[in-house]
């Protein structure tokens, strides 16, 4: 009996009212740290950039095949924000370029690994102890031995380099964290009182899965995936500084940050601009992702 | 079960999960569109030339009587083929440029251990002060920062504004490393007692590992405090204050070993990670190390190159994952006693 | 007086949380004098072990107590220095808690946390306790452990829920102390094993002359071990008698609420629960806290809570319905 039970006012009586409440109280939740709300400002920032860049960038054009001698190698100007790089384009209008590129790779390697990793975890997690458990999670433990990084980099190597490549790459080595996470809930929760309950009262497996063990994995899915677009955009950037991933003259933040590693320190910007966006879309999304965590998390009785 | 059970049947599982990758990196490579012997030689060679590094390659084999004869090639004779890129050993390559990668790693891990720790314990001990509040900012900013952008920076900072460290190499132009016995030349440097030497290598180390280092270092900081702060309130903690145990000693011991469990597994992930990281410093800091040999293989597609790196790089893996179980299986009794956490 | 071990005299605890403060102790008057057996019952929620915390001022940092003072052997203990906290904490007090499992380290073996205990028992004084080894194993011999060097060395999660409240209870008796206080040191145990656990701490309890707290929500227990018991409801103590008057004669409408809602063996029907809930500690009622469930309630409940009022052979009780009896005397 916590008093957390005792809100007896009326605006909970109607299923409206109540998820109206749970958000508000989300929200508080979410917003008591100014860090995460400054997060969202930033993860809103980026997509906002990342959705209309043909009408934000200041120079469009420089994203495609543009050519410019003239102008190139420019230092930060009112002209050209971030200077231009060793073929005059306009660096501030390929990174917000660039941050198309890395948000739609983040939502295509979410969008597979998290339904796969999160069914395989819950299937192996809830059948854990029988052979089920024991084949998948080896098959996961393969993956796992290895750092997401290296083995995105092995696969995006043997095929061909391109932008579906490269999320395919990710994606391969990014799945098998969602089936670990999840793999342990599961196992856990599936001794909880309620889950035996609904056992014992019929409910079929998917059933269990879905709307017994599910929810309950919900905030630490929701966490993880708001942190990961961050740290997907980080590999991404370091397959596309290889050479893998998108190919120029199209934009990606890790290519410009390896054109601009060869011009140190002289051209000192066309470097460290890329490396600050990085960084930019990491915090963003790392702080986003904390803040959710928060807002998900329980009250301590 | 007890701590030696525990070990083998660790080493077993590892060895099986190393089968597993060989297959899968085996798989990949000989699947890669093109023909290998073609890509070596050149589109100019003869024909016959080609049919013969094929059947040198066991090309002209069923696939996997290939993975067969290529297991007892690695595990006999080491002989992981030559390397288009450099026309050596794909062995000699990988000793020439692994220990290099290893001194880095090395370094960043003694780092990251050192720095992570002791940061996330100081930010535990004096929580929500203004201490407290700065070793979480940066950390914070550690994090979110990528090892390569750290790269930039810190070279910027402290080759080009402030000439304090060399930018370059493992060690200084024209000076020649010491006697090869490990292929680390801090360490062979300090066994044939050369100081000097020591030191320059070290000086070369130093940015580059540091880079590494701040984001899992500030990952591991985070983690400790948030572990010690989630286990401040448990029964536990309060029975022994209320004891009368010292407050110091309730932290320093009781409060430190169970929290120590979760940061030490996600530093072993970090190192791990790490090398994968390196190759990107090195790159930055023009550091020939394994990670860079690694890409430009991967490149080139110089097939036995890659599966070479891949396995190396696997084995390190699987071994510091049995390192790390081990060390937890040691903290965390349960691990040792039931096999699983509580 | 020279013979109360504990006073606690008029203890707020408030607590920081979401939306607002939990007003969780609202002005808790609790005393034990040396060598008494004392019960604390109350339902979950009320406030037991947040008052044992609070004394043992092991409180989590969200706690904070606005107004109110605890003496234990004369000394006010909230505004203790260090050293003398460390002194009451070696040789003052020690506390069984509810669950076993989180009361013991988990890392560390049985012998370790008992040395560790033994050896900080001297507090400030910084003796060397001779022989802790000895001392650890009379311990556990006396809590009625078997193979007690094995155990020694053994980890918590190796021993049955039984064995782990037998350590805590050695624990609590390894050096001397003046007072026990056992949290429901039997709700998560088997009923076999229940027995067997309070009847040790009750002989212990005995043997070396301390005070003993013991906070349960069963009346049953209360009724065969303590010699004095106060009822707790939300944040308040609402009524206090020697253990065979409260059960003879309860006055206040809650405890008779209570103890008719304990099935009877000798038949009679379904017992009756009490309706309704324990209040919202962030809004709770001005008055007497037990007054929107109370079929008593007049006109004098909602206003102000009520002070104790003695009915009689040492017999307190916080209600209204009593003003009239022996004067409004508020009690130390």
């Amino acid at each position: 009996m916590t008093t957390e039970g005792m809100l007896t006012s009326s605006s909970l009586k109607n299923p409206w009212g109540r998820t109206l409440y749970s958000l508000k109280r989300t929200w508080y939740k979410f917003s008591r740290n100014w860090l995460s709300v400054l997060g969202l400002v930033i993860v809103v920032t980026i997509v906002f950039l990342a959705v209309f860049a043909p009408y934000v960038a200041p120079y469009p054009q420089h994203a495609g095949k543009f050519v410019d001698f003239k102008g190139k190698n420019q230092p930060p100007s009112w002209q050209h924000l971030m200077g231009t790089d060793t073929i005059g384009r306009d660096i501030l209008s390929r990174i917000i370029f660039a941050f198309r590129n890395a948000l739609l790779m983040a939502i295509v390697v979410l969008a597979v690994s998290v339904p796969l990793g999160t069914l395989t975890g819950l299937t192996a997690g809830y059948y854990s102890g029988t052979w089920t458990d024991t084949v998948i999670m080896r098959v996961t433990d393969v993956f796992i031995s290895i750092p997401p990084i290296i083995l995105a980099l092995s696969i995006a190597a043997v095929l061909k380099p391109t932008l579906m490549n490269s999320m395919i790459a990710v994606t391969v080595s990014w799945w098998p964290w969602y089936t670990r996470m999840t793999y342990s809930l599961a196992s856990s929760i599936k001794n909880e009182y309620y889950v035996q309950a609904a056992e014992l009262t019929g409910a079929s497996k998917i059933y269990i899965l879905f709307h017994e063990i599910l929810p309950n994995c919900s905030s630490s899915l929701f966490t993880k995936m708001a942190l990961d677009v961050g740290w997907v955009t980080l590999v991404g950037a370091a397959l596309s500084f290889v050479g893998l991933g998108e190919q120029p003259p199209k934009p990606a933040l890790g290519t410009m940050i390896a054109e601009g590693v060869e011009r140190m320190p002289a051209q000192w910007w066309i470097a460290l601009f890329p490396a600050l966006a990085i960084m930019f879309v990491v915090l963003g999304f790392n702080l986003f992702g904390d803040g959710i965590r928060d807002a998900l998390s329980p009250e301590e009785a | 079960m007890r701590l030696g059970p525990f070990i083998l049947r660790r080493l077993a599982i590892s060895i099986f999960v190393l089968f597993g990758l060989s297959i899968l990196i085996f798989l990949i490579a000989r699947v890669v569109p093109g023909d290998p012997a073609r890509m070596a030689l050149g589109p100019r060679a003869p024909v016959d030339v080609v049919e013969r590094l094929r059947q040198q390659m066991y090309l002209d084999k069923p696939l996997l009587q290939q993975y067969g004869l290529w297991l007892r090639d690695v595990v006999t004779h080491g002989n992981l083929g030559d390397s288009l890129l450099t026309r050596r050993p794909v062995k000699q390559d990988i000793r020439e440029f692994f220990p290099a990668t290893l001194e880095l790693v090395g370094l960043t891990a003694i780092f990251i251990i050192i720095a992570g720790i002791s940061l996330g314990v100081i930010s535990a001990r004096y929580a929500n002060t203004w201490v407290d509040k700065v070793v979480r900012l940066f950390s914070y900013l550690g994090i979110v920062t990528p090892a390569f952008a750290w790269a930039v920076i810190l070279m910027l900072l402290f080759c080009f504004v402030w000439h304090l460290f060399p930018s370059y190499g493992r060690l200084t132009e024209g000076v020649m490393p010491p006697v090869t016995i490990t292929g680390m030349y801090t360490v062979d440097s300090l066994l044939n007692g050369r100081l000097d030497l020591f030191w320059d290598a070290v000086v070369h180390l130093i940015l580059p590992a540091i880079a590494l280092a701040l984001p899992p270092m500030s990952q591991a900081a985070r983690l400790t405090r948030s572990s010690m702060a989630d286990n401040q309130n448990k029964d536990y903690i309060a029975s022994m204050i209320a004891y009368g145990v010292p407050n110091r000693v309730v932290t320093g011991k009781y409060l430190l070993k169970p929290s120590l469990i979760s940061p030490i597994t996600v530093m072993a992930l970090d190192i791990a990670a790490t090398f994968g990281y390196a190759f990107m410093v090195e790159k930055v800091f023009g550091f020939p190390g394994l990670a860079r040999y690694g890409i430009q293989v991967m490149l080139n597609k110089d097939v036995n190159a890659i599966v070479g790196v891949v396995m190396v790089l696997g084995v390190v893996f699987i071994t510091l994952n049995i390192v790390v179980d081990i060390i937890v299986a040691y903290l965390d009794p349960r691990i040792r006693l039931l096999g699983r956490s509580v | 007086m020279s013979e109360t071990l504990l006073d606690i005299k008029n203890l707020h605890v408030w607590f920081k949380v979401y939306g607002g403060v939990l007003k969780v102790l609202n002005g808790v008057n609790f005393n034990v004098k040396f060598g008494e057996k004392v019960g604390l019952v109350g339902e979950a929620g009320c406030g037991k072990t947040t008052t044992m915390k609070a004394l043992l001022r092991v409180l989590p940092n969200l706690a904070l107590i606005p107004e109110g003072d605890i003496f234990v052997r004369g000394k006010n203990i909230l505004k203790l220095n260090s050293r003398e906290l460390a002194d009451l904490r070696g040789r003052g007090l020690s506390m069984i808690f509810q669950d076993p499992t989180s009361a013991l380290n988990p890392v560390f073996t049985i012998g370790q946390q008992l040395y560790d205990i033994i050896k900080y028992s001297a507090g400030s004084s910084g003796q060397k306790v001779a022989n802790k080894k000895n001392v650890a194993l009379s311990a556990l011999y006396e809590a009625r452990l078997p193979d007690a060097e094995r155990m020694l060395d053994s980890y918590p999660i190796q021993l049955s829920g039984g064995m782990r409240q037998r350590v805590c209870i050695a624990f609590a008796i390894a050096t001397a102390r003046d007072l026990l206080i056992a949290d429901e040191p039997t709700t998560n145990l088997d009923v076999t094993i229940q027995d067997q656990v309070l009847r040790l701490i009750r002989d212990l309890v005995e043997k070396k002359g301390a005070s003993l707290i013991l906070i349960t929500h069963s009346l049953g227990l209360a009724r065969e071990i303590t010699e004095r018991v106060y009822v707790m409801y939300a944040g308040n103590m609402i009524e206090m008698a020697a253990t065979s008057l409260l059960f003879k004669k309860p006055f206040h409408p809650y405890t008779q609420g209570l103890l008719s809602s304990v099935p009877r063996l000798s038949g009679g029907g379904f017992a009756e629960g009490i309706p309704g809930r324990i209040p919202d500690y962030r809004n709770p009622p001005p008055g007497c806290r037990f007054e929107p469930r109370c079929q008593y309630a007049f006109e004098p409940c909602s206003k102000a809570m009520p002070p104790y009022i003695n009915v009689g052979d040492g017999h307190q009780v916080a209600c209204y319905l009593y003003q009239d009896v022996q004067g409004d005397r508020k009690n130390a």
